[in-house]
């Protein structure tokens, strides 16, 4: 298992930070943090388990499932970003 | 409709928290929607729900200065609330009563805060996602943040009266081990205060005319919490607010 951490100020949004454990490309374990906002909060603990044995290509559409599933609203960071830091942290 | 008026209070970052989740509670429940403005004392640093504590505040240099610590229960950024460095406020409202998207209701209550400030002279402008800014400069005087639970819209937010950044970086991380004149300058050129756009006004002016702006138009019912807010806020500040597994969660 490896460990990977990256983060990134998203233009025009908010910081995003990941701490990531994985082995090849799959993800065993990721904590998201920043400043950014979700509504409702407790959806991102949803969003990093749903994120477990997950692979780089599959986070997007997980990410975007968790929120659509929960009603929940992100705000100034994208499903996208999330991929794009995560895929950093996993280099 | 009828509003709640909390008039300025102080109280420590954890029963500050706990009572606006309180009050988020009693809103939920059908009682008055509410305005409320407060200080923190001791002097505090909050962060968003989503921050990692350890990557953003310097523990040891909190205890040292006797400065708090709470982690908030909407996102956004840390902020240093010092005593005298700052006027916050809480709007708590049921979304059925104020029925508007994330940005827009960002924007009907930032304009208070913008109301306010004009009454004082000054000119400032909404800045999406949740900041108010200085026209012209474009340098932020003040940061909100929200949450909605329960059906229920809460969004608090500070207006800056006086900003010392050497002070706000020695119990913020802020990715260096020196702080530097040249970062604390940086700072200066995109956070302004009050005492610097409108140098010698006094604190009791700037909380008149936000009263007054905020209460505009509206049904206004100066008032306090009832017995049942203040018997929630004090279970809440011992059982999230004050705790380990709340504060350190992320």
């Amino acid at each position: 298992m490896s460990n990977g951490k990256a983060g990134k100020k998203v233009p025009g949004g908010k910081l995003v930070r990941v701490d990531i454990e994985y082995s090849g490309d799959l993800i065993d374990s990721v904590r998201i943090t920043g400043d950014f906002f979700l509504y409702p909060e407790d959806v991102l603990e949803k969003i990093e388990f749903s994120l477990q044995g997950k692979k780089l290509d599959e986070v997007v559409s997980t990410v975007d499932s968790v929120l659509s599933g929960n009603g929940a609203t992100l705000v100034g960071v994208t499903s996208e970003d999330i991929f794009s830091i995560l895929k950093e942290a996993m280099v | 409709m009828k509003w709640r008026i909390i008039d300025l209070e102080t109280h420590d970052a954890f029963t500050n928290m706990a009572i606006d989740e309180a009050i988020c509670e009693s809103v939920s429940a059908g009682g008055l929607p509410t305005i409320r403005f407060y200080r923190w004392d001791p002097s505090a640093v909050s962060i968003g729900c989503f921050q990692s504590l350890k990557d953003e505040v310097d523990l040891v240099a909190c205890k040292e200065a006797g400065v708090d610590v709470v982690r908030r229960r909407t996102g956004g950024g840390a902020v240093y609330h010092d005593f005298n460095g700052e006027l916050t406020y809480s709007v708590i409202v049921s979304e059925k009563d104020m029925p508007l998207g994330i940005t827009e209701s960002y924007k009907e209550i930032c304009g208070w805060i913008i109301e306010g400030l004009a009454k004082l002279g000054i000119l400032a402008e909404f800045k999406p996602i949740n900041d108010v800014v200085m026209t012209g400069s474009g340098q932020k005087i003040s940061g909100n943040a929200q949450t909605r639970r329960g059906g229920v819209i809460l969004q608090h937010g500070t207006i800056l009266f006086e900003v010392d950044v050497r002070r706000m970086f020695s119990v913020l991380k802020v990715g260096a081990d020196k702080i530097s004149d040249k970062m604390i300058a940086a700072v200066e050129e995109r956070v302004t205060s009050l005492s610097r756009v409108k140098p010698g006004v006094r604190f009791e002016e700037v909380y008149e005319a936000v009263l007054e702006a905020f209460t505009a138009g509206k049904e206004a019912l100066r008032s306090g919490l009832t017995d049942a807010e203040k018997a929630r806020a004090a279970d809440l500040v011992e059982e999230r607010y004050k705790k380990g597994e709340w504060n350190e969660s992320r």
